[in-house]
């Protein structure tokens, strides 16, 4: 079996909490922090391929994973009826092909321990990247539903997948992310005007669908919000409202005020153009 | 004390069949998080910001660059592919030896 050199420092809490994932990805005892820190390390862990030489998890995972299974499960979200629901038995799928793929490669058995962390690397990303895929078309199909006007990339394609946004509406940039991806994305300066990110409400224990906003296109659409910390925020969804975050402010508005907002915007700038 | 269970020291077959409730529960699960839970890790991890990856390999005379999934940039080839349409192109080319004297 191959060598695999874990980044410097890779401590036993971290294996610890890579077990724990996998054991409870859900469950409310997960250190999320932690866990985005850890597999955002494990990009640089190394696997020693006798004969082949060096590659990097990010760059096996690219190579093996997603080059093979993420264009043709983005394909098939497009055929789904109901995206959200029927997704899961594409995504399971598109998991369980990932340790096969790895053994194939004679880079994972279960017996050899170091190999579970590649293993765990792939089922992260997979989960990550496929449910944000899965989320963008249920939110783009919605946005066609709801008569909102905006432009989007088109992920089946790879020439726009990565683009450095993934829909315009009323000239603003904008991305759909779910929250553990938004996370993973979170070291990273935020470049779009607005983000369409899912959440749970523990409080009520229900989901619900929020839109983070750079003031100028909030400014656009509506105006004046109050400003809360985001420990209130639950409190005051749907109403949309002001956080701080890093020495500026983000609007957060419920998705269907948002919704609502850009439609009226837009409706009243067809009247003034015709 | 007992040692901590890691990733690492659980039996094989105790390993495999806790992929495959995984892959079960993960299925499901639309990867939505508590609010404050996300709150607490955005303000965070918005401060350690990491560097953009490329990685580079050299297949015969040519230069392969590759990016991670998530990565906001796109390579192609030896191409990186700029936010503003822009092309970045990397070209390799060969040096003969320094005369060392």
């Amino acid at each position: 079996m191959p060598e695999i050199i874990l980044p410097t420092g890779f401590t036993e809490i971290e294996r610890a909490m890579v077990l724990r994932y996998l054991e409870d990805v859900a469950g409310p005892g997960q250190d999320w922090l932690g866990l985005v820190r850890t597999f955002n390390r494990l990009r640089e862990a190394v696997v020693v391929i006798p004969g082949k030489g060096r590659r990097t998890f990010a760059s096996l995972y690219t190579r093996l994973i997603d080059s093979h299974l993420t264009d043709p499960f983005i394909a098939a979200l497009y055929s789904l009826d109901d995206v959200e629901q029927e997704s899961v038995i594409l995504w399971a799928s598109g998991a369980r092909r990932i340790r096969p793929v790895l053994e194939m490669a004679g880079l994972y058995a279960a017996d050899d321990p170091p190999t579970r962390l590649l293993l765990a690397y792939c089922l992260y990303w997979w989960h990550a990247t496929a449910k944000g895929y899965t989320f963008e078309v249920e939110i783009f199909r919605d946005l066609r539903q709801s008569g909102v006007d905006f432009t989007a990339h088109d992920p089946r394609l790879r020439s726009e997948r990565f683009t450095p946004y993934d829909l315009i509406v009323l000239g603003f940039r904008g991305d759909v992310k779910t929250s553990t991806y938004f996370l993973s994305l979170a070291g990273r300066v935020l470049r779009s005007d607005f983000y369409i990110t899912r959440l749970w409400l523990s409080e009520v224990r229900s989901r619900t669908l929020v839109v983070f906003l750079k003031t100028p296109m909030w400014d656009e659409i509506d105006g004046e919000t109050l400003l809360i910390a985001w420990r209130e925020l639950e409190s005051c969804l749907p109403q949309p409202v002001r956080i701080a975050h890093r020495g500026g402010e983000l609007v957060v508005s419920d998705y269907g005020v948002w919704k609502e907002k850009i439609r009226a915007y837009q409706s009243r700038q067809e009247v003034q153009d015709e | 004390m007992s040692e901590q269970r890691t990733i690492e020291n659980i039996p094989a077959e105790e390993f495999e069949q806790i992929v495959d409730r995984f892959i079960e529960q993960a299925a499901a699960w639309d990867g939505a998080l508590p609010a404050e839970t996300f709150f607490e890790a955005w303000d965070v991890l918005t401060d350690e910001e990491s560097p953009l990856e490329v990685q580079a390999v050299i297949v015969g005379n040519e230069l392969l660059l590759e990016t991670p999934p998530e990565s906001p940039l796109t390579a192609r080839g030896s191409r990186i592919l700029l936010e503003d349409g822009r092309e970045l192109v990397i070209r390799l080319r060969s040096v003969e030896p320094t005369l060392q004297v």
